[in-house]
Order: C-alpha cells, then sequence, then structure tokens
C-alpha cells in the first residue's frame, strides 16, 4: 500500500459566486491562509492549510464562475486551469458547491464539472436557511443520480464540516457518464478530436476554438444545446430529490428588496450607507488615532531619553519610529472601512447596488459591474483592478481599470487626514456633522466626480466591436459571518501595515542617512552660525545651524534641485522631497515628512502638531490653505503607487494603456494642483 | 410580448428566447422555454429589470429582456 503520510493533500474549491465559498475555506484553514501581498478582495486563487486525523491539506479557493463556458476573465482562469494544469499538478480532489436554496442553479456548474472526470466531492450549503425555508434534500438520491459523495453543510455554522473533511480522506473515484449534454452527430465529431482527453474536456475546448475547426454558428448551437439538454436532466434529479414546505416559504429578500432596490427609497438608502462609511472612518477612528500618535510621541521621547546619545539612537527615535508611528496611525481607519466593505459583501448588498446603478454606468461607458471594482477601490486600487476581470465587455473594463486609481483609496487617508486637519479645526461642526469627516467625504466624491468625467473622455475616444450584456444573481440577503468579517479585517490590516512598513522603514532610514550627511557647508554650519551670526544668542544659534544642516544635506540639495518645477504649485524643498520618496506608494508621505521634520528637532511632538508650526523664510506658514489645497488636489489625482502601474500592466498587458494610465493621471495631477495654487494663493 | 415589457409583479411563463448574443448567457441562468418568473422590480430609467426565475433572483437590462419573449 502507498503511504501518504509525508504528502499534501491538494484540494480546490469551486462554485457559483456568492454562495459562501470563502466562508467554507475561512471555516477549514482558519488564520492559516496565504493572502495576496495587496488588501482587499481576493479574485485569484487564494490558497490555505489544514490537518485532519494527521493528514496535511492544501485547499485552493477559486473564483466564483456560473458556467465552463468563459465570458469573462475571471471565469477563464478557472477553466483554464481544470483544463490544462499538468496532470501532475492537478488537485487530488475538487470540492465543487452548490446552494440547497436555489440547487437547480447552481448544480447546473457542477453538472458541468462532474463530466471532467475529475475526483469531486458535491457539498449543498446554507442548508441550515433551506430548514427554515422548508426545503429538504435528499443528499442520497442526490449520489445515485450524480453517482459521487454528497455532503450538506452549513459553512457558517460550522456543521457537516467533519463529514466532508472524512471524505476528503478516502480514496474518490469517478467513473465517466453517458453524455447527456449532447447529440448524437456531435458527439462523434468530438470522439473523432478527443485523443486522450475526456469527452467533456474536448467537447469544452472545441466549442472555445482550442480544439477542431468548429464555425463560431456551431459553437454556439453546441453550447446552447448542452444548456437545455442540462437543464432538463437536472429538472429531473431536482424533482426526486428536492421538496418544499410551502407554509414555510418565505420571501425576506424579494419583500426587503421592495424598498431596498426602490426607485427612490433604493438610492436614499444607498447615499446614507455611503455617508455612514465615510463619518465611520473618521469620526468613529478618531479615538483609538490619538491613543496612537501620543503613545508614538511617548515612544520617541522614551528612546531619546534612555538610549546612550549617538548616531544610532537618534536614527531610531528621530528616524524609524516616527516613520513607523505615520503608517501605524491609520490602521483603525483601514480596520474600520474594511469592516463595513466586507459587511456590504457578505449580506448580498453589493448585487443591489450593481442593479441600481447599471443604467447610470453605462453612460458613462462603463456597466454595472464596474461599482464593485470602483467601490472596492476606496480600499485599494490593485484588487479593485483585478476584479474587474468580471466584465465581460473590454471597453467597459478597460475604462474602468484606467479610472478606478482616481477614487480614493486607504492609502491617501493618511495624507487627507494630516493635510485637511490643518485647514479644518478639529471640534468645528456642521450641523451634525464632524467637519473633517465631511472634508474627507468631498474628497472621496471629487475622486468619484474625476473618475466619471475621465470615463466619459475614454468612452468618447474608445471604439468597441461587441454589445455590452449584463446578467447577474441577485443573492439572496444573509446575516454577514462574523468571522468571515473579521478575517478579512485581519488580513487586510495586516497587509497595509506590513507593506506600507517594509518601504517606509527603508525609506526613513536612506533619508535620515542622507538629511544627516552632506558637502562641506553642512559639515562647518557651526563654525559658519559662529563667524556670521554671532550677534544672535545661544539658542538661536543652536536653531540656525540646524536649519543650515537640514538644508545643506545630502537630502536638502535633492529637495531644492526639484524646487523650481514645484514652487509654483506652492511647495517648498521639503515637501518635494515628501512628493519624490512617495512615489513608490503615497501613504509613505507622512512618514517622510513626520521624518524631516522630526530631524534636529529638541521637543517631541505630534504630526500633526510638527507640520502646523512649520514657517517659510518670510515667516508664513508653509502649509497655507492654498499650499494645503493644492497638495490634496496632486495626492488625489497623482498615480504614486507603483504597484498600480504593475498590476495595470499585467490586467491590460499593453504598455500603451499603462502609459497612458500614468500619463493622464500625473497631469490632472500637477495642472489641478497649479491652477489651484495660483487661484487662491 | 417581450419581458421588457411586462409590469412589475406580474408573473409570466417564457414562450420562447430569440436568438443574440446572450442567449447561451440567458440559457445557463435559468431562462428557457417554459420557465415561470415573477418580476419583482424595475430599475428606473429603464434601468435592469430584477425576476424571480425557478427560485432564483436575477436581474438583466433591458435590452436582454427584449430577446425574452413571454406568454
Amino acid at each position: 500500500m502507498e503511504t501518504k503520510a509525508t504528502s499534501v493533500h491538494k484540494v480546490a474549491l469551486l462554485g457559483n459566486p456568492n454562495l459562501g465559498k470563502t466562508t467554507l475555506f475561512n471555516a477549514l484553514c482558519g488564520l492559516r491562509q496565504k493572502t495576496g501581498n495587496y488588501p482587499g478582495v481576493t479574485v485569484d486563487k487564494k490558497k490555505g492549510k489544514f490537518k485532519h486525523e494527521g493528514e496535511s491539506f492544501e485547499l485552493i479557493d477559486l473564483p466564483g464562475i456560473n458556467s465552463l463556458f468563459a465570458k469573462s476573465q475571471d471565469e477563464e482562469l478557472v477553466v483554464d486551469y481544470l483544463l490544462n494544469t499538468p496532470k501532475a499538478e492537478l488537485p487530488e480532489k475538487l470540492i465543487v458547491m452548490a446552494s440547497a436554496i436555489n440547487l437547480k442553479r447552481t448544480l447546473y456548474l457542477f453538472d458541468q464539472i462532474r463530466d471532467l472526470d475529475i475526483p469531486v466531492v458535491l457539498v449543498v450549503n446554507l442548508i441550515d436557511v433551506a430548514d427554515k425555508q422548508g426545503i429538504a434534500i435528499d443528499v442520497e438520491k442526490l449520489e445515485e443520480e450524480f453517482s459521487v459523495n454528497v455532503v450538506k453543510i452549513s459553512a457558517k455554522k460550522s456543521k457537516g464540516l467533519q463529514d466532508l473533511k472524512d471524505l476528503l480522506l478516502q480514496d474518490i473515484t469517478v467513473t465517466s457518464r453517458e453524455p447527456h449534454y449532447i447529440q448524437e452527430y456531435e458527439l462523434s465529431k468530438v470522439n473523432a478530436q478527443k485523443g486522450d482527453l475526456s469527452t467533456y474536456s474536448a467537447f469544452v475546448k472545441m466549442t472555445n476554438g482550442s480544439l477542431g475547426d468548429l464555425s463560431s454558428a456551431e459553437q454556439k448551437k453546441w453550447n446552447t444545446n448542452e444548456s437545455i439538454l442540462r437543464y432538463k436532466f437536472l429538472s429531473r434529479i431536482i424533482e426526486k430529490s428536492v421538496s418544499q414546505d410551502k407554509s414555510k416559504a418565505t420571501d425576506f429578500t424579494t419583500r426587503a428588496d421592495k424598498i431596498l432596490v426602490h426607485p427612490i427609497f433604493g438610492y436614499m438608502i444607498f447615499a446614507a450607507i455611503m455617508l455612514l462609511i465615510f463619518q465611520a472612518i473618521f469620526w468613529l477612528a478618531s479615538y483609538p488615532m490619538d491613543w496612537i500618535d501620543n503613545g508614538f510621541a511617548a515612544l520617541s521621547e522614551f528612546s531619546t531619553a534612555s538610549l546612550p546619545s549617538g548616531y544610532f539612537s537618534d536614527l531610531i527615535s528621530e528616524g524609524i519610529i516616527p516613520g513607523i508611528g505615520g503608517v501605524v496611525i491609520f490602521v483603525p481607519q483601514i480596520a474600520i472601512l474594511f469592516f463595513l466593505f466586507s459587511i456590504l459583501e457578505e449580506s448580498g448588498y453589493m448585487q443591489r447596488i450593481v442593479y441600481l446603478m447599471d443604467r447610470f454606468m453605462q453612460k458613462f461607458g462603463m456597466s454595472g459591474k464596474s461599482v464593485v471594482p470602483m467601490i472596492s477601490g476606496l480600499a485599494c486600487a490593485i484588487p479593485a483592478i483585478m476584479a474587474a476581470r468580471t466584465i465581460e465587455n473590454n471597453k467597459e473594463r478597460l475604462i474602468t481599470i484606467l479610472i478606478t486609481p482616481l477614487l480614493t483609496c486607504s492609502a491617501r487617508i493618511p495624507v487627507y487626514v494630516v493635510i485637511i486637519a490643518l485647514v479644518v479645526p478639529d471640534d468645528a461642526m456642521l450641523g451634525i456633522f464632524n467637519a473633517q469627516g465631511l472634508a474627507l467625504m468631498a474628497m472621496y466624491f471629487l475622486g468619484v466626480v474625476l473618475s466619471l468625467i475621465s470615463a466619459l473622455v475614454f468612452k468618447w475616444i474608445l471604439k468597441t466591436e461587441f454589445k455590452s450584456s449584463l446578467i447577474i444573481d441577485m443573492p439572496t440577503y444573509l446575516m454577514p459571518d462574523f468571522k468571515n468579517v473579521l478575517l478579512s479585517v485581519w488580513n487586510n490590516s495586516k497587509a497595509f501595515v506590513w507593506n506600507a512598513g517594509k518601504i517606509i522603514l527603508a525609506t526613513s532610514i536612506i533619508l535620515f542617512v542622507l538629511a544627516t550627511n552632506g558637502g562641506d557647508k553642512f559639515n562647518n554650519a557651526e563654525q559658519i552660525v559662529v563667524s556670521e551670526y554671532s550677534h544672535l544668542n545661544e539658542e538661536e544659534q543652536d536653531l540656525m545651524v540646524s536649519s543650515i544642516q537640514i538644508e545643506n544635506s545630502y537630502l536638502g540639495s535633492i529637495g531644492k534641485a526639484i524646487e523650481p518645477s514645484i514652487a509654483p504649485l506652492g511647495y517648498d524643498w521639503k515637501i518635494g522631497i515628501s512628493l519624490i520618496t512617495s512615489l513608490a506608494a503615497r501613504e509613505v508621505f507622512v512618514g517622510t515628512m513626520s521624518t524631516i521634520y522630526s530631524i534636529n528637532s529638541e521637543e517631541e511632538m505630534t504630526i500633526r502638531d510638527r507640520l502646523k508650526t512649520q514657517k517659510r523664510s518670510d515667516g508664513s506658514a508653509v502649509f497655507s490653505f492654498a499650499t494645503s489645497i493644492s497638495l490634496l488636489l496632486f495626492y488625489a489625482f497623482a498615480l504614486q503607487c507603483l504597484s498600480t502601474v504593475a498590476v495595470t500592466y499585467k490586467e491590460t498587458k499593453s504598455i500603451k494603456w499603462t502609459s497612458i494610465q500614468f500619463a493622464y493621471m500625473t497631469a490632472l495631477a500637477y495642472f489641478s494642483a497649479l491652477i489651484a495654487y495660483q487661484i487662491l494663493s | 410580448m417581450k419581458l421588457s415589457e411586462a409590469k412589475k409583479n406580474s408573473s409570466v411563463i417564457i414562450d420562447q428566447v430569440l436568438e443574440s448574443d446572450v442567449t447561451l448567457k440567458l440559457f445557463e441562468f435559468g431562462f428557457l422555454p417554459g420557465a415561470e418568473m415573477t418580476v419583482v422590480n424595475k430599475a428606473p430609467f429603464n434601468g435592469p429589470i430584477y425576476v424571480s426565475i425557478d427560485g432564483s433572483l436575477i436581474s438583466l437590462r433591458k435590452a436582454e429582456a427584449e430577446t425574452v419573449i413571454i406568454k
């Protein structure tokens, strides 16, 4: 007998979107999952691990799809994985999920996958909800009809998971079925082409054009015949295996939708939810943010006091601690954002937004489906651009990708919060609303408006050959799973801190070194002051030494070199340095500012207070109203995120569109900042 | 009559689905001749139509609904 103890069992999870695949994935793997290194929804393959009876399993979560006849990029990814992975790398077993409350339609995908002749287990999820609605499912009957193992589960309540895991330990063999999805004369054509492929793999490849020479009219005919035949087959099975006690049936979802997608109330509720999200980000997060801000100031002070004085302790207390503090402070806001987002996703409301907004989005050359990438773009543009894969029409997808980075992502929050605090007083209220919260909302609004205007321009420029369509599921409303929500908050906050942290730690060290070294003038600062400013008292002389040093450090020289090009926007060389360092990632701005301004300063202050006290050579504040507005506009529009550039290239596979995106956003940023500063100053 | 012309809250049966680019997709979502459905909602300004068909809740654009002939 073969021993399996040392090998890892590879299992892949498939199913329609919105059935609770992620819930099952989380229930099985818990925290033992490898998430992408960017915050947001996972649209690529996701891997996790779990153990059962001493055996190790690797679980691969594939994006949700409706059919093996691929119409969008995410469906293509799954079909390609199932059909073109070399045999040795294919998972040992597939878990295909169907929904107990919508069995016939969700079995359609399973019925297709069943014919690939890969060992497969069918899990019927949401069994608890089905119970409440009086739906009874005969598992033995399903097992008999499909000749596969079937498990009823409730992923949310962790019911049936033991049975599923026990099944995964067993050896499962599948025998090919008599093809019921194909007509006689088609079958003979498939048999002539298939070689050593399974009949259905050959059928799928022939209808998607990667095998044989079917005309597109034939491909279409084969596919439509397939779906009619499969539904006939499924209707017969459902009749035998499902019964419903109609007296218990509830139509909570359609009743709730009487209000939630109402032509007037529906839109008001949507607007109210968005407003609530922004208020929560600002107001609710302000308490933990204050603690963190004060905590890092105290930590800096403590390390100054307790470490022996010298270059390295300066590096720690004036370079690294304020730099890291500049990132950690935004964790509460990001956590709240992802908390609310995953509730929108989990509850099923997100698809209602698609429905409500489709008509509106079409005016801008996009689809209702573009709303999901756009809303997740409010968290991070990277997964958002990837989420555009679900959009079938190429033009709608390209426009969505091009404009998504204009939406306010979480990396902009740190920059906005700091600058808004300089312009709008802390305790200002407008009616019942916090004025800073409203200012932040205005920035989000600006991002949305500009993205729509840009979309309109692209719609006008781009040509399309294909008609676009929209046919989507409206998932049943469900209570969000608390575990899923918390895991999403945890994974995303971790990704934010980790990614930003790495860049910020490195830039703080480089900045500190560049700021504390320099040429002759830097080294001779004290002599210059003693000889030229002998009339000043000792304290003023010290200050003068510091300012001569920072100005003549290597860092200062770089800032000075670019000053002429940014002076018309109202920026000095110190802001210029921050612009350069935040080219790779925007959130570095705050860390850079706090590092630059704490070097050579005696007092420990919070970032905001430090920026407020900065003066120009003529004595006016550096962060005047005009400069602050100009900076806000610059950060709103500039594509300062290398990861976004990389992901746009990956998704469009086009240097042209990647460059166009970078160029139009940079131009928008520079000129809007220029105009704003020139008008306001 | 076309599905796009059906009134909100009306219950209808699909007679046939006209040949178009989305025929297959409609079939895959269960829009097959003989299927019963109820119009749950219609989004304003000629927006998508939201139906309940054979236990599934699905919405589709007006252009797609025009290819579904009902009785």
